[in-house]
């Protein structure tokens, strides 16, 4: 038994202000976010961190990308290019952590949401998390049982 | 006989197969290696698996410019694995003069379910280059959690990419040494930090070593 352990989840969050923000700005405010959405599992041992990662759009080809991958919590950020005042930014965030369900991380994620309303940064400040329109996969797929070994769990959950 | 078949196999594009556990640096390291072979005039064309239900790398290399086929919605198994070997099928049919074909696979993959898909058109198990990313940070998660996921890489593994080397004391580089050599001591070894220039010794295994 190893890797089927990190069960893959979603968030598509929408921040939008009454303002035009700069990209600096949204981009500590999302920075915080991913944070103490992380403090509430990094130091817990059983919560494993595979990769948490994000991708801010803020225009055609303008990006910010955020990676956290392994328990110390720290975020990495890559940006490339940068649209100056905008008030809109989608933001989609990959979670991928051991022992942790859907309800609980998404519980998590509205808390620091929840924390981060009433921000400085940004005049205003909404957060709109979208629900998810798929069904809910148990696990990943895995249904034809002719062919070899799945290589997510070595077939042991089929 | 013989020779047409080789003539043929001259003009398959090279597969470089970018493995390693999840947020090791695959995605990094790919982007670098496809800088590179542009550079050095190649072709490319390059294949994503992420896991997910939305994928973030294929949306970052879309807003790169990058042409990227997804398998997407999951893992590389069952109905996975027939769509990536009808994606490289369709890259050969339909992709002239390419040179390489990258492949990055979901961090939760054992490579060693992607390779029946790809031997399925037509390559040897030996013409997969395999380059796996140990991410030097994650050495207790591979020694404690996943040994079996660790081994097999290794197994399969072309060379070795040691990275994340800038966030780590020298011992952790070397207990990530020996770990490899313990099991592969054959294996070629380059240690780094993808975000950094890389290193002209990678450029030249890249560009020379799949020649
Ligand atoms: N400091 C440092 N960071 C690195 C290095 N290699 C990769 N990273 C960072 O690690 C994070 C994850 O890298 P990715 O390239 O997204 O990893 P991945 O393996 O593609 O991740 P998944 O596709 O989610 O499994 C990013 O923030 C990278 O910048 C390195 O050598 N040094
Ligand atoms: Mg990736």
């Amino acid at each position: 038994m190893y890797q089927d352990i990190f069960l893959p989840i979603v968030f598509e969050l929408s921040l939008s202000s009454d303002q035009r923000c700069l990209t600096s700005e949204w981009k500590k405010l999302i920075h915080e976010l991913l944070q103490v959405y992380l403090k509430q599992f990094c130091n817990d041992d059983l919560y494993i961190i595979g990769h948490v990662k994000a991708l801010a759009v803020l225009g055609k080809q303008d990006y910010i990308k955020f990676s956290c991958s392994n328990n110390s919590g720290n975020i990495d950020i890559q940006d490339h290019g940068c649209q100056e005042g905008i008030s809109e930014v989608d933001v989609t965030i990959n979670s991928l952590v051991a022992n942790i369900c859907e309800s609980e991380s998404r519980q998590m994620m509205e808390k620091a949401c929840q924390a981060l309303k009433n921000s400085k940064e940004i005049s205003n400040l909404k957060i709109d998390i979208k629900k998810n329109s798929k069904p809910k996969q148990k696990h990943h797929h895995f249904h034809n049982s002719k062919v070899s070994d799945c290589p997510i769990c070595n077939s042991h959950n089929h | 006989m013989f020779s047409e078949n080789q003539k043929l196999l001259k003009k398959r594009p090279h597969i470089i197969l970018f493995s390693g556990f999840l947020g090791s640096g695959k995605t990094s390291l790919m982007l670098k290696s496809i800088d590179i072979l542009a550079s050095a005039g190649k072709k490319c064309a390059i294949i994503i698996n992420e896991i997910g239900d939305v994928g973030i790398d294929n949306r970052q290399m879309r807003m790169l410019d990058y042409d990227v086929f997804d398998l997407f919605g999951g893992c590389v198994c069952c109905t996975m694995k027939v769509t990536l070997e009808a994606t490289i099928n369709h890259l050969l049919e339909t992709q002239e003069n390419l040179d390489y074909i990258l492949f990055e696979p979901s961090g939760m993959a054992n490579p060693q379910s992607l390779y029946p898909a790809i031997v399925n058109c037509g390559y040897e198990e030996s013409d997969i280059e395999n380059v796996f990313i140990f991410d030097v940070t994650r050495i207790d998660v591979y020694e404690n959690r996943m040994k079996q996921l660790f081994s097999d890489s290794l197994d399969l593994a072309k060379c070795v990419v040691i990275n994340k080397i800038d966030r780590v004391q020298d011992k952790q580089i070397t207990t990530a040494d020996k770990m490899v050599s313990a099991r592969r001591p054959d294996l070629r070894v380059f240690k780094m930090n993808i975000n950094e220039e890389l290193e002209p010794v990678y450029k030249n295994y890249l560009i020379g070593g799949s020649e």
